[in-house]
């Protein structure tokens, strides 16, 4: 098995290395890392906006060059939060607390130095566990019936909207908003039209580009214009030769590293749980275990390359719930998930042995997209440093241009426009009381298989709903998903009685 | 503050006891059809009775008194989200609506002028003369990128025409 894993590597990098695929992949990661370093714009935004433009591609072509943003961005937003202590990615908050006093104690070049090398361990042990774990898991997947996929899809909805950062509960409503808005149009077995006001533009349903960027760009225009502080510049200039860490640095970081490592691919395989838990799983374990805890948030090296080969390795395992089983992790993968059915492929085990061009074309792509990187990263550090200082009162204007024309573009309507604004007013909203539009993606997403699926389930143990706790596949992920629940009302009962776990 | 919480999260649990009443109102008329046979208003129903149902715990979970830790709105990177800002609220939305209007009657490259020109008047420090300057460079490099490079069917350039256009 392994063997074949190799031999299909091998034709992966012939895929990734045609001439069309390479560029696209560099595109891909130029632009994810321009925007990942520009304040207050982040992956999903960027792979919204150009998610329309890839209509047009050849699906090899487009899911590489979607894959290079959202890793191509992941690169950028470090030099964010090191420079500038600008998250301007959940995953990289933790990245903050480290990185920024780092840069205030001159050392910000060593902590971006040894970020890139964090990152670039991460990613490749991350790449290394796709190409062994997913024929494994595809595998497995085949012996899926329709009622294990939803209790999987259950699972991996549940863990999606209650782990990430805020209420639970918040998370899980949004999860259904989703799943409801997924269902606008026409029903797939009965052509009745459903939640569709009589608006003919609903027919097809409501459109992934239109939701994407009316919650992640308009929201979030709405909610950062004049809220954005001018950037404080003090520290970040960094050369070259301020890159490269000390010999302690390097001892401290090593091991730090690997854990993080081990502990971002851990947190891949668990469907749900994107990047973002991993760095701060990956950061609360290094302080703990640290023999000098009091060192971190003044400046540890530890504390930036822990959480950020976990966010790594984490970013490219997160791929293989994806593509494998159909189950994105968090909303990037869901809009990548999005952006495959659009190209008329079905993510799920069947696509790796339909597809394999994309899937391990997408596996080898990885390598070379990380390594464009690491290139890309070190001689243009200045460039970035430079776009860092571009104000917001420039950025918006320009991006809300292009998601108007960008969303146009997708249907060659005018409606879809008034549909972003909408979306993106009403999202506006949510926001403010406290609800994460992430989850919303994510059920949005799933909405229309988990209803096929739940509806071909009933059909065939004829409306008995023991059938998915008396097939063990799906028993097992239903108990998963109970632990779950239980587990995170025990945690908020008892965060409620003691008053010091409030703010953890 | 304590206040702006539990208004917070009240006003929030209405909103989804709202929809979800709604959905399941609205998909009862789809037809429900029987568990072996799943109806084309099944799955809303379902939905939004569950909706409705954790929109109703939110809603009393939000009555609750709370400490005040809990009670700054905080977007997902922790930070404190500051106050509404009518300006920028109008000048993007307001940009948007012109987006659309102007691209139906005139076409592409009067959209993007007005689109740009309008949202970036949202900032505070921005002038009429940076806005305008702005809304030039932006304009010139869009319709260039996706008119000509990209040949997206929108013409740039059109008199108005009732009924017409894209």
């Amino acid at each position: 098995m392994i063997s074949t894993a190799l031999i299909d590597l091998w034709n992966g990098f012939r895929v990734a290395f045609e001439p069309g695929n390479l560029l696209w992949c560099f595109v891909g990661v130029l632009f994810g890392n321009l925007v990942g370093v520009l304040p207050g714009m982040g992956a999903l935004a960027a792979i919204s906006l150009l998610l329309p433009l890839t209509f047009a591609m050849q699906p090899v072509a487009a899911i590489l060059m979607l894959a290079g943003i959202y890793y191509g961005s992941q690169y950028g937003g470090a030099i964010c939060s090191i420079l500038l202590n600008l998250p301007c990615h959940p995953p990289h908050a933790v990245t903050c607390l480290d990185g920024y006093p780092m840069t205030q104690k001159g050392r910000g070049g060593a902590a971006l130095g040894i970020t890139m090398l964090s990152s670039f361990v991460g990613a490749s042990f991350g790449i290394t566990e796709m190409i062994f774990f997913a024929p494994l898991l595809v595998s497995v997947a085949f012996k899926f019936g329709a009622a294990d996929i939803c209790s999987l899809m259950l699972l991996g909805l549940l863990a999606g909207s209650t782990l990430a950062r805020g209420s639970p509960l918040k998370g899980v409503l949004m999860t259904l908003l989703g799943l409801l808005l997924a269902l606008v149009g026409s029903d797939v077995n009965t052509g009745q039209q459903r939640f569709t006001f009589g608006l003919s533009h609903l027919y097809d349903g409501v459109e992934i580009v239109a939701l994407a960027l009316g919650v992640f760009g308009i929201a979030e225009f709405l909610k950062s214009v004049n809220n954005i502080a001018p950037v404080n510049m003090r520290y970040a200039s960094v050369r070259l030769r301020d890159m490269r860490p000390t010999r302690e640095e390097l001892r401290r970081a090593l091991p730090a590293m690997f854990r993080g490592t081990l502990i971002g691919s851990l947190c891949a395989l668990i469907p749900g749980t994107g990047p973002t838990i991993a760095s701060f799983v990956a950061y609360a374990t290094e302080k703990r275990i640290s023999k000098t805890p009091e060192r971190f948030g003044r400046g540890a090296v530890e504390g930036v390359a822990c959480p950020e080969a976990a966010t790594h390795s984490s970013v490219q395992g997160d791929f293989i719930p994806t593509m494998t089983l159909g189950i994105p992790g968090d909303a990037v993968m869901a809009l990548l998930l999005g952006a495959l059915v659009i190209h008329g492929i079905q993510p799920g085990p069947q696509l790796v042995r339909e597809h394999p061009d994309i899937f391990w074309g997408l596996i080898a792509s990885f390598w070379v997209g990380n390594i464009l990187l690491i290139f890309l990263n070190v001689p243009l550090i200045g460039l970035w440093v430079r776009l860092l200082t571009v104000p917001y009162r420039y950025l918006y204007p320009s991006a809300l241009l292009f998601i108007c024309i960008g969303v146009f573009s997708s249907h060659n309507d005018l409606f879809a426009v008034a549909e972003t604004l909408m979306i993106g007013v009403a999202g506006y909203v949510l926001v403010r009381l406290g609800f994460h539009p992430a989850p919303m993606l994510l059920g949005f997403v799933l909405g229309g298989q988990f209803e096929e699926n739940l509806r071909r389930a009933l059909l065939l143990s004829h409306g008995d709903l023991r059938t998915f706790i008396e097939r063990p596949i799906s028993a097992t992920f239903l108990a998963i998903a109970v632990l779950l629940i239980v587990l995170q009302t025990v945690l908020r009962v008892r965060r409620i009685r003691s008053p010091t776990y409030a703010r953890a | 503050m304590r206040v702006l919480l539990v208004n917070r999260d009240m006003f929030g649990g209405a909103l989804f006891v709202l929809l979800g009443v709604g959905a399941t109102a609205l998909g009862a008329t789809y037809g429900i059809g029987s568990l072996t046979h799943m109806g084309p208003g099944f799955f809303p129903v379902a939905l939004g009775a569950v909706m409705a149902a954790l929109g109703g715990v939110l809603l009393i979970d939000g009555l609750q008194p709370r400490g005040a830790g809990e009670s700054e709105p905080i977007d997902e990177l922790g930070k404190t989200v500051a106050r509404h800002e009518w300006r920028g609220f109008s000048a993007i939305i307001v940009g948007i609506v012109a987006f659309i209007a102007l691209g139906k009657l005139f076409g592409l490259a009067p959209a993007a002028l007005g689109c740009v020109f309008i949202s970036a008047l949202g900032d505070r420090t921005a002038t009429v003369k940076s806005a305008a300057a702005l809304a030039l460079v932006t304009s010139l490099f869009a319709v260039g990128f996706f008119s000509y490079v990209l040949g997206i069917q929108f013409p740039v350039w059109q008199w108005p025409a009732l009924g017409s256009g894209p």
